[in-house]
């Protein structure tokens, strides 16, 4: 391999998304149970410095749940990005930190509102798109310059400083070129620009599912416009792909059928990233805060006067019947 | 003080002692025999009846008028090596493609800077210069052939550089001319218009004019302006012939070189994208450098960076071989 130079691919596997950032599935899984293990036993260690709180009285977070709240505010991360009018880059940036912040700390150690903002203004400043911490902090209310700051070194060496993050925008731009290329006259324009447009646009989607640990940009792009439309880029796969001349110092670096198999894995994960609703949300979000802050528990008794538990019993039940539809 | 009369030295001819704040226009001379600095009217003056000894005391070399120039170094001795120098290789004239290794060319410029060093530093001077002269005699017919040739080579760069600044002069008057011609017209409408107003009547005949001088001045520019294309291609085509050379030297790469000028895709002139033709049309992006190809070959690029990467089967295997 290494007399033939120093390819594309290799040059991909290089970089700090593929070496730090893409995992398994089982990896994946035994990361999350992991990190969901860490904040169970942060909880622990809170409750025994509070004692007046019973340890029953605290319901710890699961791992689904964990990633159904991790994925709803990630969407929120989307929502805050189209507010402040910033580029798709940055927004992209700000998911993929946010995410990979989750992938190394519980929400039970970090609660995910805090922690969203400041991936947000940190992406900002890594992709180049300015806005000063005190125009960005006065448009969000109850936040502060030093609140959102405070957090910004944690978020920094979870992430393990890299922050280069690399996109399937750009190769969804640079394929509909190839795609003229390869297919000529066979695709009219203006239905590759809509194929284009719809892609683009499930890559908002791509981004908040696991296909960005599992699958390179390139085949992320990929699997969207298949799934926008499967007959094209299946034309285009089988002509770029199959019957090319095999030069012999060219080390055939992409196979048809792997490829093909990998982008319809990839389009699954896609298809399977979890949506959870907003009062799923709002019940793991309740959990989350008693678990960063056991303390609250007691205020809650001193406010409503009520039995906990027996309140708490049912939407507890519920909520773990919506994750596990959408795991 | 001592500064002072150094200055005073420098411009003043220390043979008939006149000063250039008395005569400005003062020349200084040397000869490259001694290279005793004096100024033109002496020469004129002791060597107009032929060659006289210089009148240096104790110098007594025996000058000739035709053999003086003007100094361009400060230093008399940076001047006298790059006469050296230019004698020297004069004679030694080949270039590293007469040679078949590097090891030979090195030699043989070696040679050369022995040569110079010990005319220069007066080391063994005469036994230097016979050498010169027997190399000299010895090569004579190669080392005409390679001083034609570099004259050649001079002369043909010489004339390239004389057209492209035509083309860029012509191209400068163009498009003066077409600045010029919108003027005139801007200026002649607003006239017509004016004089429509003024005789208040035949309104239809005003727009007519206008429009009938505003058609052969739009033929006049449209000619205009294909002129001006064709001298764009013309010095385009001289710069591009140049950038070939370049593309097929390896690029800079940190990775010493071993990039893979291998891709998987070609990068075509043009694609449909009605975004990117908006952008590429625009002066403002025009103006700041924006190329629409570097936009082709950064994503093109970023498309194949990583396809091949099977990241699920790959991490397995790396997994299994830790384990």
């Amino acid at each position: 391999m290494a007399s033939h130079g120093v390819s594309f691919d290799d040059l991909y596997r290089r970089s700090t998304q593929y070496r730090l950032w893409s995992y398994t599935r089982e990896q994946l899984a035994q990361q999350r149970r992991e990190v969901n293990e860490k904040g169970c036993r942060k909880v622990d260690e809170r409750l025994t410095s509070t004692p007046e709180v019973s340890a029953s009285s605290i319901e710890k977070v699961t791992m689904d749940e964990e990633i159904a709240l991790i994925s709803f505010h990630a969407r929120s991360i989307a929502k805050l990005a189209k507010f402040f009018n910033m580029p798709s880059q940055v927004r992209a940036t700000g998911i993929s930190f946010f995410r990979k912040f989750y992938l190394v700390n519980s929400v039970m150690e970090y609660h995910p509102k805090l922690i969203l903002l400041t991936c947000l203004f940190l992406a900002a400043k890594s992709e180049n798109f300015f806005i000063s911490i005190n125009s960005f902090s006065k448009r969000i209310p109850k936040t502060t310059p030093e609140s959102i700051l405070g957090l910004e070194f944690e978020i920094l060496q979870s992430l393990k400083f890299t922050l280069m993050a690399h996109h399937p925008f750009r190769p969804l731009y640079g394929f509909f070129y190839d795609i003229q290329n390869v297919l000529g006259p066979e695709v009219s324009t203006k239905e590759l620009g809509s194929v284009y447009d719809a892609a683009r646009n499930l890559i908002n989607e791509a981004l908040i599912s696991d296909a960005i640990y599992h699958f390179t940009p390139p085949q992320i792009a990929l699997a969207c416009f298949k799934t926008v439309n499967e007959e094209l880029t299946m034309k285009y796969l089988n002509k770029k792909f199959t019957n090319v001349k095999v030069e012999d110092d060219v080390p055939k670096s992409t196979d048809y059928d792997t490829l093909v198999s990998v982008i319809t894995e990839c389009q699954q994960v896609i298809k399977d990233t979890p949506n959870p609703t907003k009062d799923q949300a709002v019940m793991i979000d309740k959990k989350v805060q008693f678990c960063v802050n056991p303390s609250l528990v007691l205020k809650r008794k001193r406010d409503t006067n009520e039995p906990d538990d027996a309140n708490k019993r049912p939407r507890v039940g519920a909520v773990e019947g919506g994750a596990s539809t959408s795991p | 003080m001592n500064v002072d009369m150094e200055e005073r030295q420098q411009d003043m001819c220390p043979i008939c002692k006149t000063d250039r704040y008395l005569s400005p226009d003062m020349k200084f001379l040397v000869n490259p025999e001694c290279y005793h600095k004096m100024c033109e009217s002496c020469v004129d003056r002791i060597f107009a009846m032929g060659p006289a000894p210089c009148p240096y005391p104790k110098c007594g070399k025996t000058l000739r008028k035709n053999k003086f120039k003007t100094q361009i170094f400060d230093n008399i001795e940076v001047e006298r090596e790059v006469d050296v120098r230019k004698r020297v290789s004069r004679v030694f004239n080949k270039v590293r493609e007469d040679f078949d290794t590097l090891d030979d060319y090195n030699k043989y410029l070696e040679e050369l800077e022995d040569i110079v060093f010990n005319i220069v530093n007066g080391v063994d001077v005469e036994a230097t210069e016979q050498k010169l002269k027997e190399y000299e005699e010895s090569n004579k017919p190669n080392i005409e052939e390679n001083n034609a040739k570099r004259q050649k080579e001079l002369e043909e760069f010489k004339e390239q550089e004389q057209r492209k600044h035509d083309l860029r002069m012509k191209k400068n008057l163009i498009e003066r001319q077409i600045e010029q011609e919108a003027r005139e017209m801007k200026e002649l409408e607003k006239k017509e218009i004016i004089n429509t107003l003024a005789s208040g009547d035949g309104t239809q005949d005003a727009t007519k004019a206008v429009s009938q001088v505003r058609k052969s001045m739009l033929k006049r520019s449209s000619a205009r302006r294909k002129q001006l294309d064709e001298i764009m291609q013309a010095l385009n085509s001289s710069r591009q012939a140049k950038g070939e050379d370049k593309k097929h030297n390896v690029p800079f790469t940190p990775f010493n070189g071993d990039r893979t000028s291998q891709h998987n895709f070609d990068i075509h002139d043009s694609y449909y994208d009605p975004f990117l033709d908006e952008l590429k049309s625009k002066k403002e992006y025009i103006a700041s450098g924006f190329e629409v190809h570097a936009v082709y070959d950064r994503v093109l690029t970023e498309a194949f960076t990583g396809l091949g990467c099977y990241i699920e089967q790959e991490k397995k295997e790396l997994n299994d071989a830790i384990v």
